[in-house]
């Protein structure tokens, strides 16, 4: 066990024995973790055991649930043989790409500008950047539906004046535009968390580093590229991945804006989840579909955290 | 204590009268009188034989005390209009007729799948706790076949006298009433008088070849003015809309045998017309993305000829101060093409008893009162149109609180139900997801109504 050193001290010091021995004071530790342990098996295992154990029944609210039919892997059969699931995980990969790219270079921007901005109008900007991060997702996306509409909306009134449209879009009955408009919408609220992540490790980049450099002769630009990117390269991953799997799991933003509209043409995994769950109340199926979708983002985690966070050594 | 009191001095026979008397009292009250009330009273208080014997009298004479919950969402507590709050106007009228029945409300969630879900928790643990509740139309036919609702045939006298055919076969299932209604509403087509009359036209289009024609006779005149709006965002509302095209185009829900049609070619004649409103300019392009708000706004502000919408505007589109159509506004049933049907889409709720019911008897008689002209005529008052009872919109005090309520009376024979399904939010996201993507061209009509004949497969 990995122990602090006061204990070590304490075996071999003057109070050696006070805590008994070894496997005694093992056992205390075993209590340290215990609430933890139980809280997060109950929490957290026990809900995601019992969805396993629900996507093997068919279970609708109308049944009986004590006399639930057991239907196998029949859930699983029917969620990998619907057409709608899988243009839903289409749809969130799609969607996922472009919000990781436009959240982390939207955000990497936002944060530079805080970084070098004059000092007098840092705390205003990193106000500004913090705001969109403060506003619930939900009504966000209900400014969002206002700022698309095409009768009254600002943004289809700007492009018809600035002429770059000749009356204004359709925004939310486009599939094409529904999809930009989604990613729109959830990544400017996702660049301030990005930004505010990657504020702190422009932070940690040293000014030696950068002074180093200077004298070497580079410029600002490839002082960015060879000094500050690589040093703030950990916090640039973590961040990606905290944004990758926000985006894997998007919800409030579909169901605020386009009700997974046109069509289905925004439903999302979670939307499509949620749906088949809560909607249809078709708890059997719901389960398979949610522990599909948790196997698909556990699946890229997994894959994203070896394929960059392995890389990393740590010091020791 | 009878015992006690037999030995402590009394006579044979006056013990053998006192020990009747007791048991009397203990047989009444063990048949279900409040412990505390009648039942500890009488043991903890020796009484004279007369007092006993008038109590015993009185007890045997009154109907025992029961209490009836309905459950329904809070707005049962409130009125819109000069009447009373639903359940005071309840409570009274069932105090007057049965006073030994008190009626409770149970409040449910005010979000109507909140209110389903309660339901089918109580029904599924055959539970009491509520003895009425109310259900909306679309669960019909899930609740009928579930046997989730009390069949009422024969058991609420004069109920089907009384009622408009419509308003009970909306809650009808397999033959049986299992709701009696108390609030609904019905769409329509709303159009302008003043502009049509202008054109040359004495009333609403019949047909929706005629609409058109009304349309372009109008537009040469008044090119500023939007043919035809209606609401066609992804909702509930557009199942509405597609119902009302469907019926119009000769389609039905179902074939005879029970399947479901929404691949007949009267479906795909309803799609493609729905479509080609929005590609040929009768309907505005945004008509994709308008909810049932915003596409009666134009109508409202005077620049739209026909708008759909359900009875809601009737009561107020003679404001001034929300309208500029006033008085020159009329409201119909759908048009129908040749071999079709103009409908009327219903929506709306009844009170349906729970089978598990604890007092079966006393909610009967509780839904007695409420499908009683007293109870459905406040509802009028508090909260308007509509109510099915018969004649009831002939009533000048309804009709003084329900102002062009009258215009609704012509619509009403024309009623419709949303489509039957046991899985009904399923089937209802489905025709929403398809329909909308023919609206936003994202499939073809054959496209869409293949998707829909493969996605409702075991839904009925």
């Amino acid at each position: 066990m990995n122990v602090p050193g006061g204990w070590r001290r304490s075996r071999s010091g003057p109070d050696a024995g006070k805590y008994g021995a070894g496997p005694h004071y093992r056992n205390e530790g075993w209590g340290f973790i215990l609430p933890a342990f139980l809280c997060i098996t109950i929490f957290y295992f026990y809900p995601l055991l019992q969805s396993v154990v629900y996507s093997f029944f068919q279970l609708e609210y109308t049944t009986d649930w004590l006399h639930a039919p057991f239907v196998g892997l029949r859930n699983y059969a029917a969620v990998m043989g619907s057409i709608e699931f899988w243009q839903s995980v289409r749809f969130t990969l799609l969607f996922t790409a472009g919000v990781v790219v436009l959240d982390l270079s939207a955000g990497m921007l936002l944060a530079i500008a805080a970084y070098w901005i004059h000092p007098a109008l840092r705390a205003l900007l990193r106000t500004i950047i913090i705001i969109p991060w403060a506003i619930p997702r939900v009504i966000q996306a209900s400014i969002w539906r206002w700022m698309f509409n095409s009768d009254v909306g600002i943004i289809g009134t700007l492009l018809v004046r600035l002429g770059l449209a000749a009356e204004a879009p359709l925004f939310l009955a486009d599939p094409n535009l529904a999809l930009v408009c989604v990613v729109l919408t959830y990544v400017w609220k996702g660049a301030s968390i990005s930004a505010v992540f990657l504020m702190a490790g422009l932070a940690s980049v040293p000014q030696d580093l950068h002074d180093a450099a200077r004298i070497d002769g580079a410029g600002r630009l490839r002082r960015f590229f060879a000094v500050t990117l690589p040093v703030m390269f950990p916090t640039l991953v973590v961040t990606m991945l905290f944004r990758l799997r926000d985006a894997l799991r998007v919800f409030d933003v579909i169901i605020g804006l386009t009700g997974g509209g046109p069509g289905n043409a925004t439903e999302s995994l979670n939307t499509f989840a949620y749906r088949m769950y809560f909607d249809f109340n078709n708890y059997g199926l719901g389960s398979a579909y949610a522990f599909i979708i948790f196997l698909i983002i556990g699946i890229i985690s997994i894959f994203y955290m070896k394929k960059f966070l392995g890389r990393f050594d740590f010091v020791r | 204590m009878m015992g006690k009191k037999a030995e402590s001095g009394c006579s044979p026979g006056r013990a053998a009268v006192l020990a009747i008397l007791g048991l009397s009292i203990l047989l009444f009250t063990s048949m279900g009188a409040p412990e505390g009330e009648n039942g500890s009273d009488t043991s903890s208080h020796p009484q004279t034989d007369t007092a006993a014997a008038e109590n015993a009298a009185e007890t045997a004479a009154k109907p025992e005390a029961q209490t009836v919950y309905i459950g329904y969402n809070r707005f049962l507590t409130q009125a819109f209009g000069p009447g009373e709050p639903p359940i005071e106007a309840i409570q009274q009228a069932v105090g007057e007729r049965y006073p030994w029945i008190t009626v409770e409300l149970n409040i449910m969630p005010d979000d109507v799948k909140g209110m389903r879900n309660a339901i089918a928790i109580w029904m599924n643990g055959r539970d009491g706790t509520v003895d009425i509740y109310g259900m909306d139309t679309p669960w019909v036919t899930e609740f009928g076949k579930a046997g989730w609702a009390l069949p009422l045939n024969g058991k609420i006298p004069g109920l089907e006298e009384n009622f408009v055919a419509a308003g009970l076969s909306a809650f009808s299932h397999d033959g049986k009433i299992i709701g009696v209604p108390f609030w609904g509403s019905v769409s329509g087509l709303y159009y302008r008088e003043d502009l049509l009359r202008e054109a040359g036209y004495d009333g609403p289009p019949e047909s929706y070849d005629e609409m058109i024609a009304m349309a372009r006779a109008v537009r040469a005149k008044h090119p500023e003015i939007t043919p035809f709006t209606w609401p066609g965002a992804k909702s509930e509302v557009l199942v509405m809309v597609y119902a009302d095209f469907l019926f119009g185009f000769g389609g039905a829900y179902q074939e005879s045998d029970g399947s479901y049609a929404f691949d007949s070619p009267e479906s795909g004649r309803a799609l493609e017309f729905m479509q080609s409103l929005i590609e040929d300019g009768y309907s505005p392009p945004e008509v994709p993305v308008w909810t049932q708000q915003e596409s009666y706004r134009l109508f409202v502000e005077g620049k739209a000829l026909f708008t759909w919408n359900n009875n809601d505007l009737v009561l107020w589109l003679d404001d001034p101060d929300r309208s500029k159509v006033v008085d020159s506004w009329g409201f119909a049933p759908s048009p129908a093409q040749p071999g079709g049907r103009s409908a009327a889409i219903t929506g709306g709720f009844a009170f349906a008893v729970n089978p598990h019911s604890d007092v079966p008897d006393a909610a009967l008689k509780v839904m007695e009162v409420i499908a009683g002209r007293e109870v459905q005529k406040n509802f009028a008052l508090a909260w308007g149109p509509i109510q099915y009872y018969q004649g009831l919109y002939d009533d000048p005090e309804v009709l003084e609180a329900n102002r062009n309520a009258d215009r609704i009376n012509r619509v009403l024979p024309f009623a419709v139900n949303r489509p039957p399904a046991v899985k009904y939010s399923q089937l209802s996201n489905v025709l929403q997801e398809e329909v909308h993507s023919v609206l936003t061209n994202r499939k073809s009509v054959e496209e869409a109504q293949a998707d829909i004949t493969r996605r409702v497969q075991g839904l009925q």
